[in-house]
């Protein structure tokens, strides 16, 4: 039997958690004190050896990302990127919401390290609760003189500035999300040049997510040693895991990396709902590829694993689905998400993700013939690796593997195909 | 959420100093677009056409140019406002939990389409895609608050309290 | 430079180029929409993705910089592949109404589909999306939102030449369309550029939609008259009538762009011509015309020739050696009384005359005023039309003979006692002097209505009337001595080659 290993999590469930009283009870902000003690390139150095990844998605090691900034750079914006929208990912929502001083605290440490007086957090504009807190922490933050223009006392500036967005899925890539500072569309940039070289108002730029920067203040504390003895070598630490579908205890769990998805499905969710079977899970996110039954239960939750399984953690947004989902249903779920979410900016993924989600839907309400099926297929490829961001890539995985993991699920919703089973309800 | 009616679109002295707190935190006029676009629908419940205009002037860009970035993201209302904002999740974890079915009721207690306004203009159904609370769902925006866990019986009682309201 | 290999041939080009731009000057077209070489670029349409050797991802030629050493290939499998399925989603919601549609004949979707499309559709019609067919975006400019491909050329014409901004993008995904601001128009005084650099036949001239089918049109290069900018414009003829004016590639002047004002001015040369010269008894034919002026120039000088700043070079030049070899003791001045305007930082400038600089350096000079006011009893009027301009001149004008040589049926040609048909700028090899002293020449676009004749041929049938030589054979003696004897004017600008829209 497992159980969760709060570290980031340790104190969401007390009284008041998000308040600074209640943060500086359990000693928050010695790490940041300590931190800013140091010379910034300890800090950096200290992060890079925890081996800390990126919890957005990508998954790329935070250290490493920092390290880029040119040395020469006149000024430096940390962007947080609070804007969680991933179907499936709920995690950063609880961060925000429970204990936003313990993201504040990771941003105060990063920005020293990376020198930067001035962090942006990007929040998404549904979250209201959230934001009021993020918005009452940050003042009561400036108050404490933990910002402004004395950090802890240290003589150093830092600003922290709340953006809150409006409702659009593609402002969680990052740069579209700098765009949408800057007041244009949410339409994500040209790459290269990098953020970190031409960033936010054409400053070096870094940004992370929120449950990243969430980590840092531990990484502090506690030292790269003892951060990297959970986890696995390559994905060290906890992760939040978003565990949502059909599962008997859906929500938000906090294990090492590497814990096999039947544990934590069978011990820390409850098994999956009604007792019923497992037919098929998401694990990173809606659009990571989907694994079957057979497949996830050999899986185990970490970067490299998910990798090897073909698919990807991601967000480490889980979705779980049993035995009497339509998965037909599901991809139509899906593709209707990701057709309104185009930004509309490429050709390939403005006219292509509205056309796969057409057709889907066509499939699903058993009005498409097998011809429609191939053209799902091949526009499947076609939209994907010709746009500049990778939204299109989002929506080519979730595609490809429901098709051709549940195939005959699909075929069985064709017109022309053999003989038409009995619809399979969700 | 103010229904006011008026007819005039300004941003009050508390907001002007507000606005003139945060200017300096962008580098362009135009990163104020989307503070101003929250502020005017955080006191006007919506963002009329007047108030685009308004903000162009404060973002020294076109109103076309504020009107387009208005149009991107869907949070922003440009029609006036209803008083009961029913926003129901319909992305995947939440219909593996039954959103279909709870959108389906409230077709039917409101007696109109998902995307539609009631003829008294007091609730509007939307169908929404995913609001970051997967693990308890169905659930659904009312305004501003999440209202998680949707039961038919829950939507019955919350639809009983907003119409004696 | 940077050496860089397209298709297998190393070629060497300038350092910092877009590829897309590196390769066209190496002869390799690379085909594309949203990219404008006038325009910042925006990598939006992906139809110009080639593969960069290194890289395994296709990388749009259209943002990506030349680097030294870099091997490019724009005809693989994989790239026209590519490219036939970027036309695929193009054609995923555009109305396939070729057949009524103002673009045909010049539309990028119907000529890369030929070239790099030609899949079998599998689309329905009834799946395309819906989109308003007939929007007014201003005066001069038509919306068809549904042949749209977002391109964003418009926008960025608006947004970062003009610096208007009232062109943008509203919604996302595929409901995204172009739109003013609701209630106001696409009204900056440039806005027909939009309908040039729009790929397809979504942006439409009011003027020009359902006039005449673009491959009926032969196009000549020509200068705008419009102002003493001198925009290099291309004439589109038909039957010989001008059906419209396009802006033509000249970097040092007007780079791809026009005023709309420019553009629209040409209907004077198509309508209400002076055909036959007419006098008090009635129309007369050129050597009848030509004798009734010589019998008014018996005393040079009591005589006074105005010339204008709209006519060229060539035509001054001219009526300037008349009056110093046949005409000795008249007077010669030039001038205009047009309404000016205003420096608009941009393209139009305040002189509306085409040729006021190439007037002043001919050596006419510009006391019209007092000119006019002395006692003259003799005015010969060359293509300016004083009373238009300022009907008050009439009084002063009363008391003398007046021959109007004009191209229209102005007011000083109604007022005149002899009306003398010429040639306007459409109709002549000739050319202007800008503002910056750039003489800049252009062609006949159309053949000289009834009996119009260019100053040239006019000057000389009555230089020989009196006896007298110019001294030229042609009109190309003329220009090689003229521009042998003005400084500066000896310069030829090259003719650029075919507006790069597509």
């Amino acid at each position: 039997m497992i159980e969760e290993t709060k570290v980031l999590t340790s104190r969401i469930h007390k009284k008041d958690s998000h308040t600074l009283e209640s943060y500086r009870e359990d000693g928050g902000y010695e790490a940041a004190a300590m931190a800013l003690a140091m010379d910034p390139d300890e800090v950096t150095a200290i992060v890079k050896d925890s081996g800390l990844r990126g919890r957005g998605g990508a998954g790329f090691p935070t250290g490493l990302k920092w390290t880029f900034l040119p040395k020469d750079r006149d000024f430096t914006y940390l962007c947080v990127n609070a804007d969680e929208s991933e179907p499936g990912t709920f995690k950063d929502r609880v961060i925000l919401d429970l204990d936003p001083h313990l993201m504040i605290e990771g941003t105060v440490i990063s920005c020293h390290a990376l020198k930067s007086e001035h962090a942006f957090i990007y929040i998404r504009g549904e979250f209201c609760r959230p934001y009021r807190r993020l918005v009452a922490a940050v003042q009561e933050a400036y108050e404490a003189g933990i910002l402004g223009d004395n950090v802890l006392g240290t003589g150093r500036k830092l600003d922290i500035t709340i953006h809150k967005g409006a409702g659009a899925y593609i402002c969680g890539e990052e740069t579209a999300l700098l765009n949408s500072i800057e007041g244009l569309r949410g339409q994500p940039r040209i790459k290269p040049p990098f953020p970190t070289n031409h960033g936010l108002f054409g400053r070096s730029t870094v940004i992370n997510n929120v449950e990243t920067l969430a980590n840092v203040p531990v990484i502090l504390k506690e030292g790269a040693e003892v951060y990297r003895s959970r986890g696995t070598e390559k994905s060290p630490g906890t992760r939040l895991f978003s565990v949502s579908g059909h599962v008997e205890r859906p929500g938000v769990y906090e294990l090492e990396h590497g814990v096999s998805f039947k544990d934590m499905l069978n011990d820390i969710c409850g098994g999956v709902k009604g007792g019923r079977a497992l037919k098929a899970v998401v694990p990173g996110g809606s659009s990571v590829p989907v694994l079957t039954a057979e497949e996830s239960m050999k899986l185990q939750m970490d970067f490299e694993s998910c990798q090897e399984c073909g698919t990807m953690l991601g967000s480490a947004g889980v979705i779980v689905m049993d035995e009497t989902t339509d998965m037909v249903w599901a991809l139509d779920k899906l593709t209707h998400f990701y057709a309104h979410e185009s930004c509309g900016q490429c050709t390939p993924c403005r006219e292509g993700t509205g056309w796969v989600a057409e057709l889907v839907h066509l499939i699903n309400q058993g009005r498409a013939k097998s011809a429609d099926f191939d053209k799902l297929i091949d526009l499947g490829t076609q939209i994907c690796g010709n746009t500049i961001c990778v939204f299109s890539d989002a929506v080519f995985m979730p595609v490809m593997s429901y098709t051709t993991k549940f195939r005959s699920e699909f075929e069985s919703k064709l017109i022309d195909s053999a003989p038409v089973h009995e619809k399979v309800g969700a | 959420m103010a229904t006011t009616e008026k007819t005039e679109v300004k941003f009050s002295e508390a907001r002007k100093q507000e606005i003139e707190r945060i200017r300096g935190r962008y580098e362009t006029p135009r990163g104020l677009i989307m503070p101003l676009l929250w502020m005017i629908q955080d006191d006007y419940g919506w963002i009329s056409y007047d108030a685009m205009e308004l903000i162009a002037g404060e973002c020294e860009t076109s109103p076309a140019w504020v009107y387009s970035i208005a149009t991107f993201y869907t949070m922003f209302e440009l029609e006036k406002p209803i008083r009961y904002h029913l926003q129901v999740c319909n992305t995947l974890s939440c219909g593996l939990c039954g959103s279909e079915s709870i959108l389906a009721h409230l077709e039917d207690r409101l007696g109109i389409q998902a995307g539609e306004s009631t003829e008294d203009g007091r609730f509007r159904l939307t169908a929404v895609e995913c609001l970051a609370s997967c693990g308890t769902g169905p659930m659904m925006q009312m305004n501003d608050e999440y209202y998680e866990s949707l039961t038919t019986e829950k939507v019955d009682a919350m639809l009983e309290e907003w119409n004696c309201d | 430079m940077a050496k860089i290999t397209i298709n297998g041939v190393e070629q060497a080009v300038e350092d910092g180029l877009y590829l897309i731009e590196a390769a066209r000057r190496c002869g390799v077209d690379i085909p594309h929409y949203c990219y404008h070489p006038g325009l910042p670029v925006e990598g939006n349409c992906r139809m110009c993705s080639v593969e960069v050797e290194g890289i395994p991802k296709l990388q749009t030629a259209c943002t990506t910089i030349v680097q030294d050493g870099m091997v490019v290939i724009t005809d693989s499998e994989k790239v026209v592949g590519e490219r036939s399925d970027v036309m695929e989603f193009l054609l995923r919601n555009h109305p396939i109404d070729c057949p009524i549609c103002d673009q045909a004949g010049e539309c990028g979707l119907q000529d890369y589909y030929m070239e790099h499309g030609l899949h079998d559709s599998r689309i329905t019609v009834s799946e395309k999306v819906k989109k308003k067919k007939r929007v007014d975006l201003g005066p001069n400019v038509v919306l068809d939102s549904e042949r749209c491909i977002l391109c964003t050329r418009c926008v960025r014409f608006c947004k970062d030449v003009v610096g208007t901004e009232e062109l943008v993008i509203k919604n996302r995904s595929n409901h995204a369309e172009i739109t003013t601001f609701p209630g106001k128009g696409l009204v900056n005084p440039y806005a027909l550029n939009t309908v040039d650099i729009c790929p397809v036949g979504a942006l439409t001239s009011r003027k020009f939609r359902f006039q005449c089918r673009v491959w009926y049109m032969k196009n000549a290069t020509s200068i705008c008259p419009g102002c003493e900018r001198g925009c290099n414009i291309w004439i589109d003829h038909h039957e010989n009538k001008i059906q419209r004016l396009r802006p033509r590639l000249n970097p040092d002047v007007n780079n791809y762009w026009m005023c709309d004002e420019g553009r629209l001015d040409f209907h004077w040369i198509n309508d209400d011509r002076v055909l036959r010269a007419e006098g008090p008894d009635g129309l007369m034919r050129p050597d009848e015309a030509d004798r009734a002026v010589l019998a008014l120039l018996s005393n040079p000088g009591d005589v006074l020739i105005v010339a204008s700043p709209r006519s060229t070079n060539e035509s001054l030049f001219a009526l300037k050696r008349f009056v110093e070899v046949a005409l000795p003791g008249a007077a010669l001045t030039g001038g205009s009384f047009r309404p000016t305007g205003d420096d608009d930082g941009f393209l139009r400038l305040p002189d509306k005359n085409p040729n006021s600089r190439g007037m002043r350096e001919i050596g006419i000079a510009g006391d019209l005023e007092n000119r006019l006011n002395g006692s003259a009893g003799v005015v010969l009027v060359f293509e300016n039309d004083l009373l238009g301009d300022r009907p008050d001149l009439e009084s002063v004008l009363a008391g003398k003979k007046v021959v109007a040589f004009t191209s229209n049926r102005t007011a000083t040609a109604r007022g005149a006692d002899l009306v003398v048909p010429v040639t306007t700028y459409a109709e002549l090899n000739g050319s202007f002097t800008n503002h910056a002293g750039l003489r800049q020449e252009f062609r006949s676009a159309i053949r000289p209505p009834g009996d119009s004749r260019s100053v040239f041929d006019v000057v000389k049938s009555l230089s020989g009337l009196l006896g007298k030589e110019l001294g030229w054979e042609s009109e190309t003696a003329l220009t090689k001595e003229m521009t042998d004897v003005i400084t500066g004017w000896g310069v030829r600008v090259e003719e650029e080659t075919e507006l790069h829209a597509g």
